[in-house]
């Protein structure tokens, strides 16, 4: 039997289920599941502008694996653009942890608690975070 | 507010430890009064459960935030439950004094 | 005379499970039929899977004493917390809270004992199963299934190990791999241990942590060479150096291995294995009386 894979952190799931192109003229072309650590690695590393070595740690695992993972999401999203396929947004082997609110200026991960005003990083400040959620 | 963060040392150039139950020291640092201190972690070296203990200790200090490289499981249920704030930090070699010019200076 | 035989290896998949389904095998055959197989390996068990006649007769389940702290009678003391040496009980006097950490928890009882307000309760807290197996030759197979995310390999081993029918001259224990508590638990009933290795350097590492081990619990053992033929000549070196006695060779055979995946070892005895487990059984006979 194959080794479990060590479960990825990411911090929000794709908020689709999926992305289709229009204006094709004819038959169905299929389409290609994009797991949900594609998609964070993707957020992570073209989006969020994070290093592969920042962006491996947020997600628990080593940067080889990162490379992996955001190497087959740029090949099956290119294959979508080329091939116009469907792409599917698939839980693949994640661990969701919705209780992480992440800092977009200095890359802090923070937990909310009840009494602070829970708008700011609660290391740098910053306004510019994504919530996650109050336990 | 009481703030503590895991250190590799006991000096303000250490640098920030990324393990919380096992760090070597955690540094307090009071908020209101910009007086810190550091503790040497009695349970940085136990067979298990260093976490919860030092999450016990976290409780017992009276801390509101702590700051570390992760957090593990056990650590998180007690923290969580006391209300205590958690950050962590990505690794990138920062010292226990830039962290607290960063706290400052927000 | 009940005797003992604990079959370890160090290294993983060096062949303890062919060997224990072998042995108990022709010890029926050759020896006795007063023979049971105790799987110890707790955490995987998969002798049965090479006896497809084997039927069901019993299961037990098995409980661990885990503490719990009655919240009306605790006077956060900390009495119980200095007592436990594995850092699983959490009591903070400032809050009021007391709680035990079942998965730190080794059931010790030494809260119980420190408690002098009789705030420390136990309750039942389940770590496996041991089935019993009827194999339709000799007295049947034992298994412990550990429950997912226990730590308690070592009681469950135990417990696995006093199973055995009063009946039984020879109990077979297959151990799991490696050389960590589990393994010393299997290990430190037997009268006897084989060590089954693999003629590889992985094999050759693992079977030296895995001699010193046997060495510091005073037992007497000897080697099984599986899949003899591969690897390099660093493992008889070694034994030769050493003094220790290879009781037994397996040539590697793909065609073995293949029968291994099936789970049909015991359906394809040819005159080779036959001769070579009627001499190992012979052998131990003499070493054991």
């Amino acid at each position: 039997m194959a080794r479990k894979k060590h479960l990825r952190k990411i911090v929000s799931p794709p908020r689709f289920k999926s992305f289709k192109p229009i204006g094709v003229t004819g038959r169905e072309t299929g389409s290609v599941d994009l797991l949900y650590e594609e998609y964070e690695a993707i957020k992570l590393a073209d989006y969020d502008l994070l290093s592969h070595k920042e962006a491996s740690a947020l997600m628990d695992v080593s940067r080889a694996t990162f490379a992996r993972i955001y190497e087959s999401a740029r090949r099956k999203i290119s294959m979508a653009l080329v091939e116009i396929k469907e792409i599917k947004a698939v839980f693949g082997n994640v661990t969701i942890d919705e209780s992480w609110s992440f800092c977009n200026n200095c890359s802090a991960r923070f937990t909310l608690n009840t009494d602070n005003g829970n708008k700011r990083c609660a290391f740098c400040g910053s306004v510019n975070i994504k919530l996650g959620v109050n336990k | 507010m009481k703030i503590v963060i895991s250190s590799e040392g006991a000096e303000m150039n250490s640098v920030f430890d990324l393990r919380f139950g096992r760090a070597a020291y955690f540094c307090v640092y009071n908020e209101e009064s910009g007086i810190t201190e550091f503790l040497k972690n009695e349970h940085a070296d136990d067979q298990g459960g260093a976490g919860t203990k030092t999450s016990e200790k976290m409780v017992e200090l009276g801390v509101q935030k702590v700051i570390s490289g992760d957090f593990g499981p056990k650590a998180k249920d007690i923290l969580e439950r006391f209300n205590i704030q958690m950050v962590i930090l990505p690794d990138n070699n920062r010292t226990v004094g830039e962290i607290i010019e960063t706290l400052k200076g927000k | 005379m009940l005797k003992k035989i604990a079959i370890a290896s160090g290294k993983g998949g060096t062949g303890k499970t062919t060997v224990s389904v072998n042995l108990y095998y022709f010890i029926h055959k050759y020896w006795t039929d007063k023979v049971q197989l105790l799987d110890c390996d707790v955490e995987e068990p998969n002798d049965l899977i090479f006896f497809p006649e084997a039927r069901e007769k019993s299961f037990n389940v098995v409980n661990q004493q885990v503490p719990k702290i009655d919240n009306s009678k605790c006077t956060y003391c900390r009495d119980c917390v200095e007592y436990c040496e594995f850092n699983a009980i959490v009591v903070i006097p400032t809050v009021k809270f007391a709680e035990v950490n079942a998965s730190l928890c080794h059931s010790c009882g030494a809260c119980l004992h420190a408690c002098k307000h009789g705030a420390m309760l136990e309750y039942d807290h389940k770590i496996g199963e041991i089935k019993k197996f009827d194999l339709g030759i000799g007295l049947g197979l034992i298994q412990g299934e550990l429950e997912i995310g226990s730590s308690m390999q070592t009681m469950l081993i135990k417990d696995v190990i006093k199973e055995y029918n009063p009946e039984t001259e020879i109990v077979l224990m297959d151990a799991p791999p490696g050389t960590s508590c589990p393994v010393v638990t299997t290990s430190a009933d037997a009268d006897f241990i084989l060590l089954v290795t693999e003629p590889t350097p992985f094999g050759l590492h693992d079977l030296q942590l895995t001699i010193e081990l046997m060495r510091e619990i005073h037992k007497p053992f000897a080697v099984i060479i599986n899949k003899d033929g591969i690897g390099d000549g660093s493992m008889e070196k070694y034994l030769e150096a050493e003094d220790i006695e290879i009781i037994g060779r397996i040539a590697f055979s793909k065609e073995y291995a293949a029968n291994y995946a099936t789970g049909k070892i015991l359906n394809n005895l040819d005159e080779t294995q036959d001769s070579f487990y009627r001499n190992l059984v012979m052998n131990l006979k003499e070493k054991l009386n």
